[in-house]
């Protein structure tokens, strides 16, 4: 086999090895950092949804006070609030989901999901967790699910969640008597759960990963060209060519023209080796023809 | 004495009418000391001197003795006014105890000047009281409120009223003889209505029929003014005519009396006299006056 070919045989054998493990180990951070970018928002958005719920309570809330006796508003309640600002959110990035999931809420559009009475459960059964996060498969992939208690930390918050006499009639007369009471001070009855898509992250990470991949391989490619080319150029064809003449040589033919010496590489001592070679080969052979 | 110097006292008697002035002062405090003992230690009468603080809308009018006014924010008013709103309007008038009284839009009201508690007489349309300091009553044509440190919400219209107490105790007013006894309701949160000579109809929360024609300025805290308007003077129009009074003078007796020392001086004008007589049935007090009976003093017409 010629050796220009044993050795791109071995380089491409050695370039595919180290493309693969050098892959594995770019995806496993890759991929890392993904978990952690999507962490990240996570707990940005739950944040910001108890950014606009303090907004709501210390702010909105006693402004429009007076107005509750006329008629429920809900701009009133945090939690509304906090799902507003979400809903808006959506509006550009809908996969994300944000919910203040209860195991008796006053709106029954908030009672907790099988999968979200599992975690509020949890975190009642262990106070000292401040943050649950987990991922589970949904309908548009797998996602990353943080969780926070939501804990009755207000005396305010009993005003309307204690018992149905001391709530505000606009409310009872919106949501009726049987739903949303019986909560105490301190008492976990809810978590704030937002769930982040994995998908944009992991797509983010594949898609850079695959982008080292392809520069790597043209670099690569590239390089495998280039080093052909000098192979060929610098050792090959100076090797073939004195290759031939030193046939000639081996043949008799001592009038075979010189090979050049150029430059002072290991080619160049190669030839200029040969040719005092072939200067002491002929001197030789003159001296034995001399003998009678 | 040198011309052009003030003249100089003699000694003796400059100190004669400083002794003097002690006295007048001393005997002066005594009366009042006295004046407040048989008085039983109770504070003067409130009285109505707010401040119109806030106005939106046309301006409003006030008929102050039998003259027709136009006012404006900045106008104090006084015991004794008829206010009429316009029909786009809302005010707030602001008390110097800090009670505010929101006026809505066509909507009369009489504040009454019998120097007993404050109270507004509304002929028709709505008004939201938020008292502090004194208590005030706000009446209506079927039904009223009384309150101390409270928020009041009254409508009235010929026919009925209804009430609603957003904060505070309140006592409910039946002005009509023969009706129920005043009601004391503890606690806040309770809607009062009448109609006719009906019983009331008290709930709690105000009914969605109130709210809906309610102005949608009551719903809020009623506006309260660190720095109140520089004091404007009401504009002057013209002499009441009957037409300005007419409504007035629907008033429950008991309410409109004072009306004759008010008005009698407008029945120098013929059209005025002739608008009277022509309608004295619905005010028969008035028929001694336009029509004294022979021999009797008409400047002494019994009101």
């Amino acid at each position: 086999m010629r050796l220009l070919i044993k050795i791109n045989l071995v380089l491409i054998v050695v370039s595919l090895i180290g493309l693969a493990v050098a892959y594995q180990v770019a995806d496993r951070l890759l991929q890392e950092n993904a978990r952690r970018e999507v962490e990240g928002n996570a707990r940005l958005l739950v944040e910001s949804a108890l950014a606009v719920r303090m907004y709501t309570n210390r702010q909105i809330s006693p402004l429009l006070k007076t107005q509750s006796h006329y008629g429920f508003l809900p701009q009133r309640v945090a939690a509304y609030s906090a799902k507003e600002y979400f809903s808006n959110l959506r509006q550009k990035f809908n996969d994300y989901t944000y919910r203040e999931a209860t195991l008796n809420p006053t709106n029954p559009f908030d009672r907790a999901d099988d999968w979200e009475a599992d975690i509020v459960r949890h975190l009642r059964d262990h106070t000292d967790i401040k943050e649950l996060i987990g991922e589970r498969e949904t309908a548009i992939g797998r996602t990353l699910y943080l969780a926070r208690p939501l804990r009755v930390a207000d005396e305010t918050c009993l005003e309307c969640h204690s018992n149905a006499g001391a709530a505000p009639q606009s409310m009872l007369d919106k949501y009726g008597t049987a739903n949303g009471f019986g909560w105490q001070l301190n008492d976990i009855v809810g978590a704030q759960i937002v769930s982040v898509p994995y998908g944009v992250p992991v797509q983010h990470a594949k898609s850079v990963l695959n982008n080292f991949a392809k520069i790597f391989l043209g670099l690569f490619a590239f390089l495998f060209v280039v080093g052909n080319v000098l192979m060929t150029t610098l050792v090959v064809r100076p090797v073939l060519k004195l290759s031939a003449i030193a046939d000639q040589v081996s043949k008799g033919n001592m009038d075979a023209p010189e090979f050049p010496v150029r430059g002072r590489d290991e080619i160049s001592e190669l030839a200029a080796s040969f040719n005092r070679l072939r200067i002491s080969l002929k001197k030789s052979m003159s001296a034995l023809r001399e003998v009678p | 004495m040198t011309k052009g110097l003030p003249a100089i006292a003699p000694r003796r008697a400059r100190r004669g009418s400083q002794r003097c002035a002690a006295a007048v002062r001393l005997l002066a405090a005594i009366a009042l000391g006295l004046c407040t003992l048989v008085a039983g230690g109770k504070a003067p009468p409130a009285t109505f001197e707010g401040t119109v603080s806030f106005a939106e809308g046309d301006p409003f009018t006030i008929i102050r003795h039998d003259s027709l006014l136009s006012g404006s924010k900045g106008v104090v008013l006084a015991a004794g006014d008829l206010l009429e709103t316009a029909p786009n309007a809302f005010l707030v008038v602001q008390e110097p105890d800090g009670s505010l009284i929101g006026i809505g839009p066509s909507t009369q009201v009489y504040f009454v000047d019998r120097g007993e508690d404050r109270t507004l007489f509304v002929l028709k349309g709505w008004i939201k009281a938020d008292t502090k300091a004194a208590p005030t009553r706000v009446l209506g044509t079927r039904l009223g409120l009384q309150g101390h440190q409270a928020v009041m919400l009254l409508y009235a219209s010929e026919q009925s009223s209804a009430a609603y107490d957003e904060q505070g105790t309140v006592t409910v007013l039946l002005p009509d003889a023969g009706a129920a006894p005043a009601v004391r309701e503890p606690g806040s949160n309770h809607f009062f209505a009448r109609e006719g000579r009906f019983d009331v109809r008290a709930q709690l929360s105000p009914s969605a029929e109130f709210v809906r024609q309610m102005p949608v300025a009551f719903r809020d805290p009623l506006p309260a003014f660190q720095k109140l308007p520089q004091p404007v003077p009401p504009q002057r129009l013209r002499p009441v005519g009957y037409a300005d009074i007419q409504d007035w003078l629907t008033l429950p007796p008991e309410w409109r009396s004072g009306f004759i020392g008010r008005f009698r001086g407008r029945l120098q004008d013929p059209a005025f006299f002739a608008a009277m007589d022509a309608h004295r049935a619905q005010f028969p007090e008035w028929i001694p006056v336009l029509h004294p009976p022979p021999g009797s003093d008409p400047d002494r017409a019994r009101e």
